[in-house]
């Protein structure tokens, strides 16, 4: 293991010890909501690192598709695959925390929906990936499809912000009348920290295992 | 125990469950790749092991 991702690994380990520490022995229970309202701790860094994820396999792709290095393509497909893991935990969270409030699970709204359809979209692309053999198709291919489904991220952002829904109001850059009491903010802030740290030494792993696949599939090839 | 608490327990436990799985895995795939590329850099006669460390 290198360096940095010895000092990544440190800061996402003591990060989530410390984040848990503010959230459960810090930072206040909301007035409205109670104690439920702390998932948002770990429901928003999640998402946002999940869209970061997806913004780093568009901006990858494209460059993939500028010069055709496949270490571009590897990384595209490593921030995808970290990125569902994110988004997964977003929507299994996100019903979890509105069970108690909203008193159903889930409910067809377009915040709800087009999170759903985000999920989906980077479920097929990795689909994708495991059905086309051809080494440089797939990352043409992927590359399109990633850059396309990152279209549906900036719709999800704004999906609360243009039209009423079931989910809260943005309470971070929502506008006037939004906003959060200072430890909170602090709260939030260190989680994005800590998921991102978290974020990168999975996309550093996980682009070392696509480097050792292409490698056997070169092997496999030579061989034959 | 506060109202709600086992939402909140559940939560939690979803995301650092899900994180330690995601590792493990990892793990795992990361043991698998590396006994692969060794076993067929071996019958090719190469170059030694790959030393299949985490890279950029």
């Amino acid at each position: 293991m290198k360096v940095i991702d010895k000092i990544l690994l440190g800061l996402s380990a003591t990060g989530m010890i410390a984040l848990m520490y503010l959230v459960f022995m810090v930072v206040p229970a909301d007035r409205a909501q109670g104690i439920v309202q702390k998932v948002f701790y770990v429901h928003v860094p999640a998402a946002w690192v999940a869209f970061t994820a997806f913004g780093v396999t568009g901006f990858f792709g494209l460059r993939y598709l500028m010069t055709r290095d496949l270490r571009f393509d590897r990384l595209a497909a490593s921030s995808a695959e970290v990125g569902v893991y994110y988004i997964t935990m977003v929507l299994i969270t996100g019903p979890l925390w509105a069970k108690p409030i909203w008193g159903i699970f889930w409910t067809w709204d377009l915040r709800l929906t087009t999170s759903f359809i985000l999920w989906l979209l980077y479920l097929a692309y990795l689909i994708l990936r495991r059905s086309v053999g051809d080494r440089e198709r797939r990352a043409q291919l992927s590359a399109v499809v990633g850059l396309i489904s990152f279209l549906d991220v900036p719709i999800v952002y704004m999906a609360n912000r243009v039209r009423a829904s079931q989910h809260p109001a943005p309470v971070v850059g929502g506008g006037e009348g939004s906003g959060l009491e200072p430890i909170m903010l602090f709260t939030l802030l260190f989680g994005l920290f800590v998921f991102s740290t978290t974020f990168v030494l999975l996309l550093r792993a996980r682009n070392g295992q696509a480097a050792l696949e292409d490698e056997i599939e070169q092997l496999y090839l030579q061989r034959d | 125990m506060p109202n709600n608490f086992w939402w909140l327990f559940a939560s939690y436990a979803v995301i650092w469950s899900g994180m330690f799985i995601f590792v493990m895995q990892l793990l795992s795939r990361q043991a698998k790749l590396r006994r692969e590329v060794d076993h067929l850099l071996r019958e090719r006669g190469g170059r030694g092991a790959s030393d299949g460390d985490i890279q950029a």
